[in-house]
């Protein structure tokens, strides 16, 4: 049995635009939304209960998401969240400033690159 | 969902919040199952993964951002439930509480309405009342009144007010209606009502022109009248009221609670009704048209430009005064004074009510002193559970808060309560206020003052509850816990906080008390003042003549002689008289006079005197001395003859007679003759001079209305229905205002300065009550905790005597240092506290001497009970204690 690979600290604020990316494809419940994560970032990133609900409820608590009792498809209920208007807009607004962000840090590392060969 | 609710639904989130993450470790561990890990193995895997399922739920609790009220509620159950342990000491705490918070609110709601809260009329900020001070009466008139021509000068001429307006004082009979009655009222210029903002609810106010004669039957009532005279009925306009047999046209009825100034609060001369219940044109006699100088009768209310300040109209009318003071026919001083109409309504009372309410804030504080000092005791009795708690974890803040939240309950509750207590105290003083306590029936508890009452109550926690939460939270548990019994005796540091509360608390109830004792000797000065006249077993009646029966002095005469005459053969009636006006019931008529056998001084150097018509039996029956001379004759009918006080003989003709002496007054063109002296009495108010008084036969000046005074043999209320049944017999149309013994003319005359004394005398046995509780308690608590400390003083030879006197110096110490300096702040307020005494000075070596000893003694009695326990302790039992 392997131990789960190291996580990468996620900076801060990342977890919530991540979460809100997952949230705004479809309504979504908290277990399938660390399932993506981890699915979708090669496993690299792993969120634990810990970090995943109070980062949803935190969310909800500021109007960027909803959240409605629905049933999944194996039957059971499950908390569901879905993306509101402000999310959509707050998820726009940080995933621009973030790719700017990553693009400018990108530049940076590749000047500093060259510059040592 | 919004913040109130999360807080609102916590059980439901909590609820959700298990349901969710059960159902992710569900879905999880069936993931890893299918695998082919089993049971086992996946809940390993899933907890390791996922946390402990309660670190994430406090984290998801944390993030709702409601944890810090979750928390106060928490702290709260815990504050009521350790609270309940101890019945007798959260009951004692409450109910201090309630009374302390009580009182301050409906203190303030009093004083806030009186002073503060603005009149209910249009923009009031810009009313103001012109008066006048002349310097050379300003020994016994503060004020004088306006006349007409300076109304008119001022209307006309000035650059500073909108508007003005005259009103004088009024009273009617109405007939017709029922029983004939007095009602009282006032004429105002047609533009009164313009002025003031307000209009009639139904109907109109006056126009123009209304003021002219022929036009003046016109009258706007009072809800009041409406409702008992016109039975509140729609169609009472137009129809037509008798007032002193003259028809009045009903043109309006004013708003129900119409705000009207009553007795002297715009002037001291121009007494307005207790109820104002209508309003009539005024027309300007010719009399009063005649000069620049006389017939001060009148009271100018104005409106301010917008902008203007009470500095300028007083500059502006000065201007004009310069102009109009060429033409008196004497040099007078004449200077104008201009009071906004909400400072004119509260004058007389703002210091008194200033006192009291600090007075009452006083006793608040004291109130939380003592309780700092209980909490003090109480968080030393649970050091234990406090140090467990510190040692589980708690960190210092979260101690602080829940030591808090704990007078917060304390102080929330008794606040609450005190709001239902202001509410009664409050009807209270309603009922029982004096006359002149201005706009007293608007006080209401509302809103400002409900967050005045909650204002206290946080302030109040902050004040006993701060301090000793402090020291709870900064208990060392391993101290405390490790310690098996308690410590020997108390540290330093709170036997200091102790000895600092008790002389905290002296020292304000010092204050307190000799306020309270320096008004109660003011007030026994009062009552111990001579009145000139025997006050027992004499009943006064006013009479009020309808003037349409009663053209002719004659029959006004026919009428009073026969009256007194049955009135005299009543059985049990030893002497009646009659007198224009009572003592005691104010100065209507003002008069300069002078000695007429003098080259007469200049105007401002006349004595000032007040001037009533007397029959010749008034001094007998009112128990008035008569000093030289003799009274009134009835033979002769001597228009000129006058009988006078004797403050006014000795002041006109110093060291000599005055009988036979000729007496000029400024009015009259004839010169009087005095053919009696009688002792002085007080027109007024007791507290004042003995008024300087003109007595005037009646045959002279018939007056339609009068007061019949009657010396009876025993009580004097049991002859009043006969004596009405006289009064109704000879006249059905008299109207009979009032019927009141002389004891309670005086009683009324004094109400306010009664009403004081109660107030302050209360407060203030709160006050040395609650302090007197305060050292017991402290004192108490201390000797118990130095139980084995003595023990072992005692075992090692000292004497209960020692023991007495050591415990009894540590109690007392602090009470004389407060009383020193209670003192000591109270002689430097001395100088405020002066404008309220009278026949005392406000550095009464007796109040002072006396208020220190009580305390010294109430103190020493707190001190002994628990000094003696301490000298009676048994050594044995004492050290077997622990």
């Amino acid at each position: 049995m392997t131990e789960p690979s190291p996580k990468s600290d996620l900076p801060q604020g990342t977890l919530d635009l991540l979460i809100l990316k997952i949230i705004a494809v479809q309504p979504v419940h908290g277990y399938a939304i660390a399932q993506r994560l981890q699915q979708i970032s090669g496993e690299v990133v792993q969120v634990p209960g810990g970090s995943l609900y109070p980062a949803l409820h935190r969310l909800e608590n500021r109007g960027f998401v909803k959240s409605d009792w629905k049933e999944t498809d194996t039957g059971r209920d499950a908390k569901f969240y879905r993306l509101t208007k402000k999310g959509r807009a707050h998820l726009e607004a940080q995933s621009a400033s973030w790719r700017r962000l990553a693009e400018a840090v990108g530049l940076i590392l590749n000047l500093a690159e060259e510059g040592v060969r | 969902m919004t913040w109130w609710s999360r807080v609102w639904r916590r059980s439901k989130l909590e609820r959700d919040l298990g349901r969710e993450l059960q159902f992710h470790i569900a879905e999880r561990m069936s993931a890893l199952k299918s695998t082919g890990l089993s049971e086992e193995e996946a809940r390993r895997r899933v907890r390791q993964e996922f946390g402990g399922i309660e670190q994430v739920k406090e984290k998801c609790r944390d993030a709702r951002g409601t944890r810090w009220i979750e928390d106060l509620c928490r702290d709260f159950r815990l504050a009521v439930r350790s609270l309940r342990r101890t019945p007798g000491f959260s009951l004692l705490a409450v109910a201090v509480l309630t009374l302390g918070i009580g009182a301050t609110t409906a203190m303030f709601s009093i004083t806030r309405t009186v002073l503060l809260k603005p009149l209910a009329y249009r923009d009031p900020g810009r009313l103001v009342t012109i008066l006048f001070s002349a310097p050379q009466f300003s020994n016994t008139l503060s004020t004088i009144p306006v006349n007409a021509q300076h109304y008119e000068l001022w209307r006309d001429h000035n650059r500073t007010l909108e508007e003005i307006s005259m009103i004088r004082p009024d009273a009617h009979i109405l007939s017709g209606r029922g029983d004939a009655v007095q009602v009282n009222g006032v004429r105002v210029s047609p533009n009164f009502f313009h002025l003031l903002g307000i209009q009639p609810t139904i109907g109109r106010g006056f126009i123009k022109g209304e003021d002219q004669a022929g036009r003046e039957r016109v009258v706007v009532i009072s809800y009041r009248l409406w409702q008992e005279k016109l039975g509140g009925r729609n169609d009472a306009l137009g129809q037509s009221l008798l007032l002193d047999g003259q028809r009045y046209e009903v043109v309006g009825v004013m708003p129900k609670g119409f705000p009207f100034p009553r007795g002297k609060q715009l002037s001291e001369l121009e007494i307005l009704p207790e109820h104002t219940d209508y309003w009539v044109p005024l027309v300007f006699s010719k009399d009063d048209l005649a000069g620049p100088l006389g017939n001060e009768n009148y009271i100018a209310i104005a409106r301010m430009k917008p902008g203007v300040t009470t500095a300028q109209v007083l500059a502006d009318v000065t201007a004009l005064e310069k102009v109009i003071s060429k033409r008196y026919p004497e040099p007078l001083i004449l200077i104008p004074v201009i009071r906004s109409l909400q400072q004119a309504m509260a004058r007389d009372v703002r210091l008194p009510l200033l006192v009291l309410t600090a007075a009452v804030a006083s006793v608040l504080l004291i109130v939380c002193i003592n309780l700092t000092n209980l909490m003090l005791v109480r968080a030393i009795a649970q050091r234990r559970e406090w140090a467990i708690r510190v040692a589980i974890g708690a960190r210092a803040s979260e101690l602080l808060r829940s030591a808090f939240v704990e007078s917060l309950c304390l102080s929330m509750t008794g606040g609450a309560l005190g709001c239902f207590l202001a509410i009664w105290l409050v009807k209270l003083v309603q009922v029982q206020a004096p006359v002149d306590l201005p706009r007293i029936n608007e006080v209401a508890i509302d809103g400002p003052v409900l967050l005045l009452a909650l204002t206290l109550s946080i302030a109040s926690a902050f004040i006993f509850g701060v301090w000793p939460a402090w020291r709870s939270a900064q208990v060392d548990p391993q101290e405390i816990l490790q310690s098996a019994a308690r410590t020997t005796s108390e540290g330093r540091r709170g036997h200091r906080s102790g000895k600092l509360l008790v002389t905290a608390e002296v020292a304000l109830s010092t204050i307190l008390l000799l306020t309270a004792g320096l008004l109660m000797r003011s007030f026994a000065a009062i009552l111990s003042v001579n009145p000139g006249m025997k006050v027992q077993n004499l009943l006064t009646l006013r009479i009020n003549l309808p003037p349409d029966r009663y053209h002719q002095g004659k029959d006004i005469i026919s009428f009073y002689k026969r009256m007194s005459e049955q009135v005299d053969a009543l059985p049990g009636v030893k002497a009646a008289g009659l007198i224009s006006d009572l003592p005691l019931t104010g100065e209507n008529n003002n008069n300069p006079a002078i000695a007429g056998d003098r080259p007469a001084p200049p105007l401002s150097q006349w004595q000032m005197t007040n001037y009533r018509s007397a029959n010749k039996t008034y001094f007998q029956a009112a128990g008035i001395q008569l000093k030289e001379g003799r009274v009134f004759d009835e033979r002769d009918g001597d228009t000129t003859e006058v009988m006078i006080s004797e403050n006014l003989a000795k002041r006109l003709w110093p060291g000599e007679s005055a009988i036979g002496k000729p007496v000029r007054i400024y009015s009259n063109k004839r010169l009087m003759n005095v053919v009696g002296v009688v002792s002085a009495t007080y027109a007024a108010s007791l507290t004042q001079q003995p008024t300087m008084m003109v007595y005037f036969p009646d045959w002279r000046r018939q007056d339609l209305n009068m007061s019949l005074v009657v010396r009876t043999e025993s009580e004097p209320e049991s002859i009043a229905a006969a004596v009405q049944r006289i009064i109704r017999g000879l006249e059905p149309q008299a109207a009979i205002p009032s019927i009141q013994t002389m004891r309670q003319i005086m009683a009324t005359s004094l109400s306010e300065q009664r009403f004081q004394v109660i107030l302050l005398a209360t407060f203030a046995s709160m006050a040395v009550a609650l302090a007197c509780l305060g050292i017991y308690g402290v004192l108490a608590f201390a000797t118990s905790r130095r139980t084995s400390e003595i023990g072992i003083r005692m075992a090692l030879g000292a004497r209960p005597e020692e023991i007495l006197r050591s415990t009894l110096r540590s109690g007392m110490l602090p009470v004389l240092i407060g009383i020193g300096g209670g003192l000591s702040i109270s002689a430097a307020l001395a100088r405020i506290m002066a404008n309220l005494l009278f026949g005392v000075r406000a550095l009464d070596p007796w109040t002072y001497a006396g208020t220190s000893l009580v305390l010294l003694i109430i103190a020493a009695l707190a001190c002994l009970i628990p000094a003696r326990r301490a000298a009676r302790l048994n050594p044995i039992e004492a050290l077997r204690n622990e």
